[in-house]
């Protein structure tokens, strides 16, 4: 099945004194593979920026702008068009049969170190992995839609975006987290488990009758040895599908935070970004 | 006063039998390469040589050839590097395999890190254990499967050797961050040349001059693709960095520009220095910051020492960092305990110079015998620079071992142990006492490496550690320095 | 060149040149008031508000002043901005930040010079020192711009200090004559005497070090007229107003001949000002001497505003 969108991704820079120069990079552009193919961007920035498209420190698109004219507040806009098609169900079957033993070797171990470090945000506090204890089960597919619907049971999915992510272990203690929280306890507990794991930032099109604006979403993806990467999010304990419009991955949120800025001002700055994804199909 | 300026040089000068002495032979007599240089100073009365070495320190402050520490006031203060007119020699030969170990160092560490950031051979094969790099706050993931240009990483190492009682050379580590001291190499040297002009006549020694030269060559040799004639420059974080001089320094022999991050500035992941006229594009640039202060928008968001958009720059491929980011991995004291291993591994060799026999405190073999035997000891943790946070066991009181283990157990990875190594001593003057007395040195060599091209400093700076008994020479921790000198053969 | 360090080679001849002068104005106030011919010119309270003035930091009030205090304020304080010891502090720092470009000679005497003024002991300089202080200033500013110009290529570097050098010296000079013309209407007002023959146009002169060049020129005692003829538009003094427009004119074309042709750039800014300089006569600057000299110290800090956009910041 195919679909077609159109994301429009809208970020509102303000700060609370006059700002001289300013680098704002943004990682919102919706990547190429092989579910997803980019039709179209389009971008409205003030007349006083430069746009340049560049990549981040994993390689994936960025727009960045370079603004050196005196602001207070900056509005960036930006528009693409894509097609997604969706995974066949037959791939899905070939991930029951991959087993655990391949993640104990070294070779595997050294190849994924990437994915199976844990970083600042995705180390859970001692003792809290208990808490998502799962008895071997007949596949690594198996074992991650369990861990991922006890994660999604554990946790109440809330709406509101911090700009900083939450420690993991007031996430736990609150029982609650936005899908950032929710991904990155899924990230530890998968890497705690050996298997590779990693964040990946993207749109969500959520088929409401009434598109109000959101923002973005965050997922993971776990690697099983012989199939590839999975795509699983904790926050609707589902499988990522035709709906989940990849952007790009990291060891966690801030390998591929959609903001990073730095303002040449002495005044607070703060930034709002509205996502709307519609289809077409 | 007759009887001071009298005074024969050496007349108090005390050996300890116990230590390895690189002027006197066991049975007290000065050995060779010595013999002309120890006649002309026994010429010299002591008043002669307190003058002198009082022209030189004024010397070095109006040239300002300083650095700045940093005390608990957070204000700086110049100091000059104390330095010692008494110069150390090492002979051609001898020379010949310091040379050769230094450069099979760099080379094996070279290989090491591509390895490290691409298929890990040499973890795959359990050399190196695989927790060794992903604990390491140095390994830069970022960097894994990018081919830096010309396929170098530590394009400029810096070599700390020792000389044990047995008088062997041993290596104390390999500095392949951003090692400093080769100014004052060259400041020695022409101090040296005002002050003692005559004793040159007598000696074929190595010049030290040709460091720039050499160095620019290694920048050339790594440029981008598609570059004709590259446009090399220095970056520093400022002239408050302690090592503000020495960058200043080559920055000026080399006859390239100076430049702070603020002075460059990325376009289309191109980068560009701003001039009076413009804009103009870089294309290698010798960075003396560390990596995480490279690129706000990569690594630490708060930095303004680095150049927001550097970072995509150099994954591009359209700029040249030297020495590559993530180097560091090898930096690491818990890394140089594997460099035999590395050496075999990646060159099939066997390593020249000496390692120093080390224990990991993360083995748990490893960590009894240390907290057992910390007495015996040198405690170093694994990523500090400058030789701060080591223990030396024999000089510990009873609490401080308590101390010194209670750390080590709480964090074993963050700490080594190695025996106490006795540093060689060599005659140096000590200005309190108006005599010659024997000091411990090390030597840091300084060996480039760039595309097809490899270079060692033929000298070095030795450094002494003022304090009687004191084995730590770091500048920072009251540390001088003599002038090296190589003989040619 | 980097546009920053273009920024610090200019300052740094600021600096250099703007404690000569405040070192100088110093000595010369403080030593030839103690046998001036009137009684306010002898005055010391009336000489170190004037020192005091120059240095950037009038007093405003009547209290009595304590003569060490301003002594200590304009030479080594290290806390006024204005200080000979911070410039000449900021000086070598600027000098620090370019030493790539600067031949050993010359940060080798920047740098003794620091040394100088940092451990001068305040003590001494307050009670005994200020001639030896101020007179060392005077002579190592000099040795600099030796050195500046005997082992720098005369490029662009040295353009730009040169540059600095002599906008803050048409600056200076253009400050001293306010002062001092102050001064002068202060002392005729007490003793009834005409303007235009004070004693105090004798120090301008002596300020400025034109006390002998102009007495070789106009072979008798300075009155207002000779001595700001001499100082605004004579064209052999070195120090003249107008010899420092023909030096910036020179040196900013160094840096970009085209500029010149380019309406509002600092070039075309300063061909104007010298052109307007050029046929100006004194009698004409008589008339409002006062007005003038502020005329001109505006377009000079347009004209130093103008090369920061133009060349320091991009």
């Amino acid at each position: 099945m195919e679909m077609q969108y159109t994301v429009k991704y809208r970020a509102v820079h303000t700060c609370k004194t006059i700002v001289n120069e300013a680098y704002l990079q943004h990682i919102i552009l919706p990547e190429n593979n092989a579910t997803q193919e980019l039709i179209s961007e389009i971008y409205t920035v003030p007349e006083s920026c430069s746009l340049q498209k560049s990549i981040n420190g994993f390689g994936f698109n960025s727009v960045k702008l370079h603004c050196k004219a005196p602001f207070k507040t900056i509005v960036f806009e930006a528009v693409f068009a894509l097609k997604k098609i969706h995974e066949g169900v037959q791939k899905k079957e070939s991930l029951i049969n991959t087993s655990y033993q391949d993640l104990n070797s070294l070779e595997f171990r050294t190849d994924f170190e990437t994915w199976l470090t844990p970083t600042d945000h995705t180390s859970l506090p001692e003792g809290c992995f208990s808490l998502f204890k799962i008895l071997e089960t007949a596949s690594i597919l198996e074992y991650c839609l369990a861990l991922n619907s006890m994660i999604s049971a554990y946790i109440t999915l809330k709406s509101d975006m911090n700009p900083m992510p939450s420690k993991l272990g007031n996430v736990l203690s609150d029982a609650a987290g936005n899908a950032r929280d929710l991904s990155h306890v899924l990230i530890a507990v998968a890497r705690q488990n050996k298997l590779p794991a990693r964040f990946v930032s993207g749109y969500l099109y959520e088929n409401l009758k009434e598109q109000s604006g959101s923002q973005l979403h965050a997922w993971v993806e776990i690697y099983c040895p012989n199939s590839g990467w999975l795509g699983i999010d904790p926050s609707y304990n589902c499988l990522a599908n035709q709906y989940y419009i990849k952007i790009a991955h990291g060891r966690d949120y801030t390998d591929c935070a959609p903001v990073k800025s730095i303002f040449y001002a002495s005044g607070k700055h703060e930034v709002n970004c509205i996502v709307t994804v519609a289809s077409q199909q | 006063m007759e009887s001071t300026s009298l005074k024969h040089l050496f007349s108090s000068y005390e050996r300890n039998e116990k230590l390895f002495d690189e002027i006197f032979d066991k049975d007290n007599n000065v050995k060779q390469v010595y013999q002309k240089i120890f006649e002309l100073y026994s010429g010299q009365s002591i008043d002669d040589f307190i003058n002198l070495n009082n022209k030189s320190k004024s010397s070095f402050f109006n040239q300002g050839i300083t650095f700045q520490v940093y005390n608990d006031d957070a204000k700086g203060h110049e100091k000059i590097f104390p330095f010692d007119l008494f110069p150390r020699i090492i002979d051609a030969d001898e020379w010949k395999t310091i040379e050769q170990g230094v450069l099979q160092r760099s080379k094996a560490l070279n290989r090491f890190i591509w390895d490290l950031y691409h298929n890990k051979h040499i973890i795959k094969a359990g050399i190196v254990p695989l927790e060794l790099i992903s604990s390491s706050s140095n390994y830069l993931r970022q960097m894994v499967n990018l081919d830096p240009p010309g396929g170098i990483y530590n394009h400029i190492s810096g070599t700390d050797l020792i000389k044990h009682s047995d008088g062997k050379y041993y290596v104390l580590e390999d500095n392949i961050r951003s090692p400093s001291g080769v100014s004052y190499v060259i400041g020695n040297r022409n101090a040296l040349k005002r002050a003692l002009f005559g004793v040159f006549n007598h000696y074929q020694i190595h010049s030290v001059s040709n460091y720039a030269e050499n160095l620019l060559e290694i920048l050339e040799s790594v440029k981008p693709k598609g570059v004709d004639v590259p446009n090399c420059v220095i970056m520093t974080p400022g002239v408050y960095n302690s090592a503000y001089y020495e960058h200043a320094y080559l920055a000026k022999t080399i006859g390239i520009e100076l430049v702070e991050g603020r002075d460059l500035v990325v376009e289309n992941d191109f980068v560009y220095m701003k001039t009076i006229t413009g804009l103009e594009r870089v294309d290698v640039i010798y960075r003396r910051i560390d990596d995480v202060f490279l690129d706000p928008l990569v690594f630490r968001e708060d930095s303004a020492l680095g150049v927001p958009g550097l970072f995509a720059a150099y994954k591009k491929g359209n700029v040249t960092l030297v020495n590559a980011p993530g180097t560091g991995v090898a930096d690491d004291k818990a890394i140089y305990t594997f460099m035999p291993e590395i050496i075999k591994f990646y060159l099939g060799e066997t390593p020249i110079l000496n390692n120093v026999h080390t224990y990991h405190c993360s083995k748990p073999d490893d960590l009894k015998y240390v907290i057992e035997n910390i007495q015996n000891l040198v405690i170093k943790p694994v990523d500090e620079a400058g030789g701060y946070g080591i223990s030396i066991g024999n000089k510990l009181t009873k609490a401080e071992i308590e101390a010194v283990k209670k750390v080590v157990l709480e964090q074993p990875r963050k700490y080594i142990a190695q025996p106490i190594m006795s540093l060689s001593v060599h005659a140096t003057y000590i200005d309190e006492n108006k005599s010659f007395e024997q000091r411990h040195v090390d030597l840091r060599t300084f060996a480039l490496l760039g595309n097809n091209k490899e270079f060692v400093l033929k000298g070095g700076l030795t450094r002494v550690a003022l304090k009687k008994g004191n084995l730590i020479v770091n500048s920072s921790q009251g540390g001088g320095s003599k002038d090296t000198w190589v003989l040619k053969k | 060149m980097l546009a920053r360090i273009a920024n610090n080679l200019f300052w740094m001849g600021r600096y250099v040149e703007r404690v000569e002068h405040l070192a100088r104005f110093m000595n010369v106030n403080y030593f030839s008031s103690l046998d001036a011919p009137t009684k306010l010119s002898r005055d010391r309270q009336f000489v170190l508000r004037s020192i005091s003035k120059m240095a950037g930091d009038p007093i405003l009030d009547d209290k009595e002043l304590i003569e060490e205090h301003i002594l200590y304020n304009v030479g080594l304080n290290p806390d006024k901005p204005y200080s000979i010891l911070q410039g000449v502090k900021c000086a070598r720092e600027n000098a620090n930040s370019s030493r790539d470009l600067l031949s050993s000679e010359f940060y080798e005497s920047i740098n003794k010079f620091y040394h100088f003024v940092m451990d001068y002991p305040k003590d001494y300089f307050v009670n005994s020192g200020l001639h030896d202080f101020t007179t060392h200033v005077t002579d190592q500013t000099s040795i600099l711009k030796g050195k500046m110009r005997g082992t720098l290529l005369h490029d662009e570097i040295y353009a730009l200090i040169k540059l600095g050098i002599n906008i803050e010296r048409a600056t200076q000079i253009a400050r001293i004559i306010k002062t001092k013309y102050e001064d002068a209407e202060k002392t005729a007002e007490v003793k009834n005497k005409p303007l235009k023959n004070s004693f105090e146009w004798t120090t301008l002169l002596k300020c400025t070090e034109c006390y002998d060049m102009n007495r070789r020129l106009y072979k008798k005692t300075p009155t207002q007229l000779t001595a700001l003829e001499f100082l605004i538009v004579n064209t052999h003094c070195p120090r003249s107003v107008i010899y420092s427009l023909n030096q910036i004119h020179k040196h900013v074309q160094i840096l970009d001949p085209l500029k010149v042709h380019e309406k509002h750039s600092a070039a075309f800014l300063i061909s104007k000002m010298r052109c307007e300089y050029r046929f100006k006569t004194v009698e004409e600057v008589q008339d409002d001497v006062k007005g003038f000299i502020n005329q001109t110290l505006n377009t000079l800090v347009e004209i130093g505003a103008k090369l920061e956009t133009e060349y320091f910041y991009h």
